[in-house]
């Protein structure tokens, strides 16, 4: 080779670079696959490297990947997630225990018996028996033992407890019997002292009316206040009893208002009432007998009332035919109104059933309406007794309880770790109820310690009278009040933060199945896992792009460069001429 | 074997015997130690006494050396012996050591000096037991400190340490005296747990306890015990159920440890008495001469009197002349519980006449001072006009539903005749509509005579007239002004009459469908007349009817203004009593409850409810665990899942609803909007 040639290739070599021409070539890609996975570190490793081979794979959301999958639980973040999504369901041990569910009202009252549910999903113990055991304070405050069934079950258990005034922390405790492993879960319980105001007004002496009165006068979770119009202008009292149902500023302080003989009440009550359950969201209860007019069907939305006197005292169940109630005198609509939910029912001989006791939304209160026309009757003990105290006493609380107060306050969740953020929800009745244009509300909110007291800001939500937030748990465990003032009407909750909160886990893994389903991915088991790369080649398209290349952006274009003009020095050095 | 040589074996047995005593009674001693320590840590009995016999066992089979078999060597029996004594020179173990099948010389030498010497020595002596048994006893003393517990440790060593005695009860004695009149014995408790007495029975109290003065409470009151030579001695009589509460105080007034006694009170039941015959109400229009009677009674003590007595009432209106005695009888006495009487009644002797009345019922008497006579069910003879019998029914309200079953035959019996009205001959359906129309008026009459007022009606009806009364519906006009037929009863029964008697004239013409028509229209007048809601207005008889000057009467104005406050009813007591016991037993898990406070606890539920069996248990519990020093957390576990078990029976269940306003405001606006949409 002549060092002429040698020469010239170097040079050539220096013009490229300074030139810095750009090929262009078409490559397919290897699909960036994301791996997300809250809880289970180990099968996520697993999938990972199922995955390994053909994928790039990275931990976390990632919006550049083709395709997500998710390990065991879904995470809130996954909503970002693009492209298909899979999941891997960790397979369940044999046996296996969860507390998924705990059924318990939020706030009961003081003086009442509250039942516990706790339903625990069991797998592979068919025929053992299932442990539920409930403490409060850590003190055991009840326990049951249920027989397994099936092999894949859900065992519900009721423990009633009695507990009294306070914030009190249950935890529900579940175990198999031979099995040193158990499932625990704590909720907390805010039970109120208070009573539950109750008007009873009867446009005349009412015997139903009466007798139900006397159920809920009995009861300690109650004030009772009641006006019987005996004639044309005299009636008995008990109580600050209003003298008539039109104004909303003397009904406003009652939860419910028991009607006897509502056939009596004048257009103006009826329009009271309406008044009451729209903008109070009161409960009204209507003790129907045998008669109705128009302007209670307008309310209730109800016509077409049939009565019937039967021969014999007939039961009036629920949906479940659990009987509530007996009575020969009903009285019930053809048509049921729209929305309208049945409490009771009697069904006749052909299976029709009669909606004896239903009720229906009006505004944010409720329309309750007794048919039972002479259910008092068959009240007391013996061979024609039902359970017409438990019936109203049951009824009215549930509905009294259910009417919301001045201040409506909710923290979620309220049993917290330290750092933990709970979410907190306030709606100002007056205001969310109200039908004017304008309306403010103003609130105060802190969180009370045994020390000190912390201001909460809280903010205003789209609807009036809602303001949302939320509230850091303390470092320091312990039972917190989270206080909320607006006007007079004051609510408060607690805020119970422990060092490490067990709360039910619910099974999602139908949720996730129909989430990445809707995805385009599917859900498989730990046990598919294998299938897992194949499921993502054929959802995710593969993707060849094109790629520029400048090789003269490389440094190494430096070493042919050096290579010929050395070799260009040396064939000149060898034949002397260098 | 010679003499000697027996002798010295004898001896050595012996003092074989002797050694395995003492290493067994060595062994029980360290067992009674061991035993403590395991009862101090809350082991149980039977362990503790398997460690005594352990111990018993171990020190006899190992001996002093730790050697099995160690009773089987003789000499080394010798050598023990030895070393208790100088007297032996060795020769008892050279003896022990020679054997017995040769003898020599010096073998006899040897043997007779080694039985001399064994003659004059004695297995007690040599091992005397008077340290080891003062060493078993401390150690049996120990055990038994750890077995009664920890409290009394603390307050035998506070006595001994402090030289204070701090008040004690450690005997309850209780002599439960029944009222003389029962007859019954006098019962003696020791510290129990709770007292069965009848009721007025004295309750001698005697207490043994360390203190000055001893308090006893009863729901009664509170009275200090009289202190007599060893015990301090009081009484009460029980009343009611209830509870003893003793208390034991020192000095200073300072209180030991309550012991609290449940107290059931059982009443003495009152007599039970039976008219067995004749048992019923009787209806003469011709009175017999005589009538047998029979009486049976029992009690649960005893019996004091049975008589049979009747009322003779004459007259009428409401002028009567009573007339009260005994019928003669004679009692059979089974046992003093339980007696029969038999007599014959001389109904003669009461000259009785047609509208006379005689009431009779049988009394009893227990013994029981003060004892209201019990009387049995009272029947009536009464002397009535052939007649009137027939007009007993329709009196009773209770025998309502005989006038529906009366209807409904007729309907019953129209129905057959249309069924069979097609194979029958016209005549014969004809005669039988007749008839079924006679039996259609005769119950009709009945209704009528009910009613009491309408003989008007059938009057017209003789004389072929349906036509109301106009004058008799325009006086009832007033009565529906002032809405007294607001009470629809007598509307209803008028409209069956009249149903009735439409469906009398269509039999009558043998227009059998439009008869059934009227009779079922009838029927269900009636139902409607006799429902809930409505009274029947009846006719009444001459000896009943009503003086309205005896009746309260007023006006409506005094109606008014009746009001009285709002009705917030207090919290049951029990329950009050029942979550103060559960905070106190719950604190006993966290030592951060006295026995004191617990004790007052179950105290306040039991005055609560002194009666209730559920109550009585739990405050039997709570009492036995109070004493028993340490309570266990599976104890107070119990307890608490007892006491609310008894809270959650007694209290109302409260539903499972949360309040959400925003939904419910949803719900509503949503049937607002289905409204405007479909117009209902």
């Amino acid at each position: 080779m002549r060092p002429t040639v040698l020469r010239t290739a170097a040079f050539g070599v220096a013009v490229l670079a300074v030139l810095d021409p750009s090929l262009t070539s078409e490559r397919s890609a290897r699909p960036l696959v994301a791996v997300v996975s809250t809880d289970h570190d180990v099968l996520a490793a697993r999938a990972r490297d199922a995955l390994d081979r053909r994928f790039t794979v990275v931990r976390g959301v990632s919006d550049a990947a083709s395709a997500t999958v998710v390990v065991g639980e879904m995470p809130d973040e996954l909503k970002y997630a693009t492209g298909p999504v899979f999941a891997v369901i960790p397979a369940r041990r044999r046996p296996d225990i969860r507390i998924a569910r705990i059924d318990a009202p939020v706030s009961p009252q003081a003086n009442a018996q509250v039942t516990v549910d706790v339903h625990v999903p069991v797998v592979g113990a068919t025929g053992r028996d299932l442990h539920v055991q409930l403490t409060m304070d850590g003190l055991v405050v009840g326990q049951k033992t249920s027989t397994v069934r099936a092999d894949s079950t859900e065992v519900s258990v009721a423990i009633p407890v009695s507990p009294d005034a306070g914030a009190k922390v249950l935890q529900a405790t579940a175990r198999l019997n031979g099995e040193p492993a158990a499932d625990s879960a704590s909720f907390v319980m805010n039970v109120r002292d208070d009573r539950l105001p109750v008007l009873f007004f009867d446009s005349r002496p009412s015997w139903t009316s009466t007798f139900a009165r006397r159920v809920i006068e009995s009861d300690t979770r109650f004030s009772t206040v009641h006006r019987v119009v005996t004639s044309r202008g005299l009636s008995n009292t008990a109580g600050q009893a209003p003298i008539t149902l039109r104004d909303l500023e003397s009904t406003k302080a009652f939860a419910t208002i028991v009607v006897g003989a509502p056939d009596q009440l004048s257009e103006g009550d009826v329009s009271g009432l309406e008044t009451f359950m729209r903008r109070r969201g009161g409960r009204v209860v209507l003790v129907m007998e045998a008669r109705s007019s128009a302007v209670l069907d307008r309310l209730s939305g109800a016509a077409d009332w049939t009565g019937a006197q039967l021969a014999v005292p007939v039961p009036i169940t629920d949906a479940a035919k659990v009987e509530l109630l007996r009575a020969r005198e009903l009285f019930w609509p053809a048509r049921l109104p729209s929305a309208a939910s049945v409490h009771g029912l009697h069904t006749a001989r052909d299976s029709t059933e009669k909606p004896i006791v239903w009720s229906v939304p009006v505004g944010a209160g409720r329309l309750i309406i007794s048919g039972a026309i002479d259910a008092w009757h068959y009240r007391g003990a013996g061979r024609d007794s039902s359970g017409f105290d438990a019936f109203w006493s049951s009824m009215i609380g549930g509905q009294s309880i259910a009417a919301p107060a001045g201040v409506e306050l909710r923290i979620s969740p309220s049993l917290v770790e330290p750092g933990q953020h709970a979410e907190v929800r306030v709606t100002v009745r007056d205001a969310f109820l109200s039908e004017r244009e304008q309306v403010s509300a103003r609130i105060r909110a802190s969180l009370i310690s045994d020390r000190d007291s912390t201001a909460i800001r809280l903010w205003p939500a789209a609807n009036p009278g809602v303001f949302t937030g939320a509230v850091v748990a303390p470092r320091n465990p312990g039972t917190y009040r989270l206080n909320i003032q607006s006007g007079r009407e004051r609510a408060s909750a607690p805020l119970v933060v422990v060092s490490a909160a067990n709360r039910p886990v619910s099974d999602k893994s139908d949720l996730l199945s129909a989430f990445v389903s809707s995805r385009g991915g599917v859900a498989i088991t730990e046990n598919d896992l294998n299938r897992l790369p194949s499921l993502i080649s054929s959802a995710v398209e593969s993707v060849s792009r094109v790629e520029t290349w400048h090789p003269m952006r490389s440094p190494w274009w430096i070493v042919p460069f050096a290579l010929l003009l050395g070799a260009e020095w040396w064939w000149r050095r060898r034949n002397g001429l260098a | 074997v010679w003499p000697e040589a027996l002798t010295v074996d004898r001896f050595l047995a012996g003092a074989r015997r002797r050694l395995v005593l003492l290493r067994a009674i060595e062994g029980a001693a360290a067992g009674c130690v061991l035993g403590a320590l395991i009862g101090a840590v809350g082991g149980p009995l039977p362990l503790v006494a398997f460690t005594i016999a352990l111990a018993m066992a171990v020190r006899v089979t190992l001996g002093d050396r730790w050697q099995t078999g160690w009773w089987k060597s003789m000499p080394a029996i010798a050598r023990q012996i030895e070393r208790r004594t100088t007297q032996g020179r060795n020769l008892l173990v050279t003896a022990a050591e020679l054997p017995r099948g040769t003898r020599t010389y010096v073998n006899d030498a040897v043997m007779k000096r080694a039985a001399s010497i064994a003659d004059a020595l004695t297995p007690r002596e040599l091992f005397p037991l008077g340290r080891l048994l003062g060493a078993l006893g401390v150690s049996i003393v120990v055990l038994l400190a750890t077995r009664v517990g920890t409290v009394a440790i603390i307050d035998v060593a506070d006595r001994m340490l402090g030289g204070s005695s701090s008040p004690v009860i450690s005997r309850l004695v209780f002599n439960v005296r029944p009222p003389p009149y029962s007859g019954l014995r006098v019962a003696t408790l020791t510290n129990p747990s709770r007292i069965e007495a009848l009721a007025n029975s004295r309750i001698e109290v005697s207490i043994e306890a360390v203190g000055a003065t001893v308090r006893m409470e009863t729901l009664a009151g509170t009275q200090e015990l009289t202190r007599s030579a060893d015990s301090f001695r009081g009484n009460f009589v029980a009343t009611s159920d209830g509870f003893v509460a003793i208390e034991a105080r020192d000095s200073t007034g300072k209180p030991g440890t309550r012991s609290l006694v449940g107290l059931t009170v059982i009443e003495d039941r009152q007599p039970r008495v039976a008219l067995t015959s004749p048992g019923r109400d009787l209806f003469f229009s011709t009175v017999p001469a005589t009538l047998p009677v029979a009486v049976s009674a029992d009690d649960d003590l005893q019996l004091a009197t049975l008589h049979l007595r009747y009322t003779a009432v004459s007259g009428s209106g409401e002028r009567f002349t009573f007339v009260e005695r005994d019928v003669p009888m004679t009692i059979s006495r089974a046992n003093a519980r339980s007696w029969t009487a038999r007599g014959t009644w001389n109904l003669a002797q009461l000259d009785l006449a047609p509208g006379d009345l005689v009431v009779y019922r049988a009394i009893a008497t227990d013994r029981r001072p003060g004892a209201s006579p019990v009387e049995s069910e009272s029947y009536v003879i009464e002397v009535v006009t052939p007649g009137a019998i027939a007009a007993e029914g329709f009196a009773a309200d209770d025998q309502r539903d005989r006038y529906a079953v009366s209807q409904q035959m007729v309907i019953i019996k129209t129905e057959r005749l249309i069924a069979r009205r097609g194979s029958m001959v016209s005549d014969s359906v004809m005669e039988q509509a007749r008839l079924l129309a006679a039996e259609q008026r005769q119950v009709r009459a009945e209704f009528v005579f009910m009613m009491g007022g309408e003989v008007e009606d059938l009057a017209a009806e003789a004389a072929g007239t349906l036509q109301l009364n106009e004058v008799a519906e325009a006086e009832a006009e007033g009565d529906l002004l002032a809405g007294r037929q607001q009470n629809r009863g007598r509307i209803e029964m008028m409209r069956a009459i009249r149903a009735m008697s439409r469906a009398s004239t269509a039999l009558t013409e043998t227009s059998l469908d439009q008869a059934l028509r009227d009779e079922r229209s009838a029927l269900d007048n009636l139902m409607r007349a006799f429902s809930r809601s409505r009274f029947i207005l009846r006719a009444l008889t001459q000896r009943e009817r009503i003086d309205l000057e005896r009746r309260l009467s007023g006006s409506l104005s005094l109606t008014a203004g009746l009001s009285g406050p709002g009705v917030e009813p207090a919290p049951d007591p029990r329950i009050a009593s029942l979550r103060r016991l559960l905070s106190e037993v719950a604190a006993l898990s966290m030592a951060d409850s006295s026995r004191t406070s617990v004790t007052n606890a179950a105290l306040a539920l039991l005055r609560a409810d002194p009666s209730s069996e559920p109550v009585r248990r739990i405050v039997d519990r709570v009492q036995a665990a109070s004493r028993a020093g340490r309570v266990p957390s599976t104890t107070v576990d119990s307890l608490v899942r007892q006491i609310s078990a008894l809270l959650d029976r007694m209290l109302p269940r409260a539903p499972n609803v949360s309040v959400d306003i925003e939904a419910s405001a949803l719900a509503g606006t949503l049937r607002d909007a289905a409204r405007r949409r479909v117009p209902q």
